[in-house]
């Protein structure tokens, strides 16, 4: 199972609440997962996977944790 | 020339004299307007060393080229003087109808010079400026006085005031307009207070000159449509810079019990879903059309105007997670007149010294009842408030112990509301900003959680130049506000276009850059004048509190920053900047940005490297 969190607006559009799990049964790139991120509209969010920096190219495993974020700047 | 005004207006209010200046096409050119001009004034006329709260100090209100022009959030200005809290340069942006106003009354600058026996406020209409009594109104809060200045002038004025923190002279007051526009962090308020100077009220008539009209008003509207278009507009709309509270919990730079950690076990009660359910209505800034200022209504059932950086530092950093309390405290700060962001580290600072047995005063994190009369105490310097309006780095100097570790600010300036245990790049950010720790000239920090937390880069370095480049030098010339563009990713061509059609003037991206980097070292140098032999790279540290205690919850529990490599960082970001290992501009880097006689005046205060 892959964890997906996200924040902010992103999660607005991709129609998340607080986590959403997805099953996989190989090794899978971010973007076919989540194929909504293939839209220019995600064209600039921030990817991390595990905490650590991702893109939606990143492949991802079983038990791994994707964290999607808008770029914000607080004011 | 068109653009500007190519006028400054300045009044002396010891002598009650008012006179217009002409300003050279040649320096508004090389330093644009806003706080390019504030700078090249500031270090022209003002001696170093003097107080700043003296009538030897002047108050700078400086528009730009694109202030007041039809475009995407042109309705700013900029607030400067040298600052009574660092005693270095300071300034801030002011989102407000003065800005529109001042421009439409034929200036680009005001410069307020002197000081006032008594107190005054100064009508500006187009050419004529009256300097009336002030008495009625002196010991008034900034939302009553705006209100009846209003009253008297008509409510399409644009009015800066102070509250009654700028005028008991709180080192951290600001400068307020429109019940809740405030800025000038670093006591700029507490300079106008210095002056007797209550209110600036300005109407203006006249067109703003540009170059071509019709091509202003293309690339405005293109401008607008695409910020329109963006992904986040919507979500923009509802929650503005509240959406921060939880971006900023989850990537743990929250500050939280005096940035002592980046997570708060109660962030959801004050982050922007909290605020859209109490949400009332929405307020902002002249030419803006996506307005950020969300205004609810607070624990005492009266409006507050609430943005990301105050409920952070009047929220998690001291320890309250109620909105409706942080909203009141909020908009006591505007009311007064007082910096938030100062005012949530002071909070915090002060209860970790009570925590600590290094004052008297019992004071509770949390404790809502406590801090409404700390910060009634700071504005009219009552008891313990007296101390708590002197910042930070003078209380720390007078409560001593360990305190200077804990003690939350850059060259005085206290932090703005993101934690650096883990993010080097932007404490490289706060450490090097040219009015103390701001995050106005760049907030990296989204970039680095990109890239990653851990690395101490030159990369990093470079983008941190960039941004103040862009943030620093651009938007806070210009004068414009940056969101539409780091928010809602308006492309940056749409400025350097709209500075073309205002100006007839085509520059690069990279000519701008220059400018930048001129107005950066000139900066620099009137901080290097003032503090002369006592300068050293040691101003361009964050404080001790990052390095040295780590982080204790989280996801990045146990992080703090590496003093060496920190250190590795400040030396590239010299380097590329052309300034010598002290941090003082070379003599070679102020020749090439054009500024020889900044180098010669310089070096009468210290040695310059070649
Ligand atoms: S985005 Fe907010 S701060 Fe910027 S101009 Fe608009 S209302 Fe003002």
């Amino acid at each position: 199972m892959v964890i997906i969190r996200a924040i902010g607006w992103v999660r607005e559009r991709l129609g998340i609440h607080d986590v959403a799990h997805k099953r996989i049964s190989k090794p899978q790139r971010i973007a076919d997962l989540i194929p909504e991120l293939r839209s220019p509209l995600f064209n600039n969010i921030i990817i991390l996977v595990n905490g650590r920096p991702a893109t939606k190219d990143t492949v991802v495993n079983d038990n791994d944790e994707i964290l999607l974020m808008p770029v914000t700047s607080g004011g | 020339m068109k653009g500007w005004w190519g006028k400054v207006l300045r009044i002396n209010l010891s002598e009650n004299k008012v006179s217009v200046q002409k300003i050279e096409a040649e320096t508004l050119v090389k330093f644009i307007g806003g706080r390019g001009l504030a700078a090249k004034i500031l270090w022209d006329e003002l001696k170093p060393g003097i107080d700043p709260l003296s009538p030897e100090n002047k108050l700078i209100i400086a528009a730009g080229p694109l202030t007041g022009v039809v475009g995407p959030s042109t309705g700013k200005l900029v607030v400067a003087a040298k600052s009574p809290l660092t005693n270095g340069y300071g300034d801030g942006n002011i989102g407000t109808n003065a800005s529109v106003q001042l421009r439409k009354a034929g200036y680009d600058a005001i410069v307020v010079e002197g000081a006032s026996k008594k107190p005054v406020y100064i009508y500006i209409e187009d050419d004529k400026v009256d300097i009336i009594s002030a008495e009625g109104l002196w010991g008034r809060d900034t939302f009553e006085t705006e209100r009846l200045l209003k009253e008297v002038h008509g409510k399409d004025v644009g009015v800066l005031l102070i509250g009654p923190a700028g005028e008991n002279l709180v080192r951290y007051a600001t400068i307020i307009s429109q019940e809740g526009r405030s800025g000038g962090r670093p006591g700029i308020g507490a300079v106008m207070g210095s002056k007797k100077l209550k209110a600036i009220v300005i109407r203006g008539t006249k067109e703003i000159p540009v170059a071509d009209k019709n091509e202003v008003v293309k690339v405005a509207s293109e401008a607008y449509r695409e910020i329109k278009n963006a992904p986040a507009y919507n979500f923009w709309m509802r929650q503005g810079t509240m959406a921060t509270i939880e971006w900023s919990n989850t990537n743990s730079v929250l500050p939280t019990f005096n940035f002592r950690e980046g997570v708060f076990d109660f962030y959801r009660l004050i982050d922007g879903y909290s605020m859209e359910a109490m949400k009332v209505t929405q307020r902002g800034c002249p030419n803006c059309n996506m307005i950020c200022g969300n205004v609810v209504i607070d624990y005492e059932k009266e409006l507050s105007e609430l943005d990301y950086e105050n409920v952070a530092m009047l929220g998690s950093n001291i320890g309250l997670g109620h909105l409706g309390k942080v909203a009141t405290l909020n908009k006591l700060a505007d009311k007064y007149g007082i910096d938030t962001i100062s005012l949530g580290n002071v909070l915090a600072f002060a209860t970790e010294a009570s925590e600590k047995k290094l004052i008297d005063e019992k004071i509770e994190w949390g404790d809502f009842k406590k801090y409404k009369e700390l910060v009634e105490d700071i504005a009219f310097r009552r008891g313990l408030g007296d101390l708590l309006a002197e910042g930070t780095k003078r209380i720390s100097e007078k409560i001593k112990g360990d305190s200077w570790k804990w003690a939350m600010n850059v060259k005085g300036l206290e932090i703005s509301a993101y934690d650096c245990h883990a993010a080097p790049a932007m404490a490289l950010a706060y450490a090097t900003s040219p009015i103390g720790a701001h995050h106005k000239d760049a907030w990296v920090i989204a970039w680095e959680v990109k890239v990653g937390r851990t690395t101490y880069t030159k990369e990093k370095v470079e983008k941190v130049i960039e941004l103040q480049r862009i943030r620093g030098g651009i938007f806070e010339t210009l004068v414009a506000c940056r969101l539409p563009w780091i928010e809602l990713g308006l492309k940056l061509e749409y400025y350097m276009r709209l500075f073309k059609a205002a100006t007839g003037i085509d520059m690069t991206l990279n000519d701008y850059y220059k400018v930048a980097d001129r107005v950066y070292a000139l900066i620099r140098a009137f901080w290097v004048r003032e503090y002369g032999e006592k300068w050293s790279r040691e101003m361009d540290y964050p404080p001790a509190r990052w390095f040295e205690e780590p982080l204790t919850k989280g996801p990045l529990k146990g992080a703090h920053l590496d003093r060496e490599k920190y250190d590795t960082m400040l030396s590239w970001y010299y380097e590329i900047r052309g300034w010598d290992e002290r941090g003082i501009p070379r003599k070679s880097t102020l020749e090439e940005l054009g500024l020889s006689d900044v180098a010669r005046e310089l070096e009468k205060y210290v040695e310059l490297s070649k």
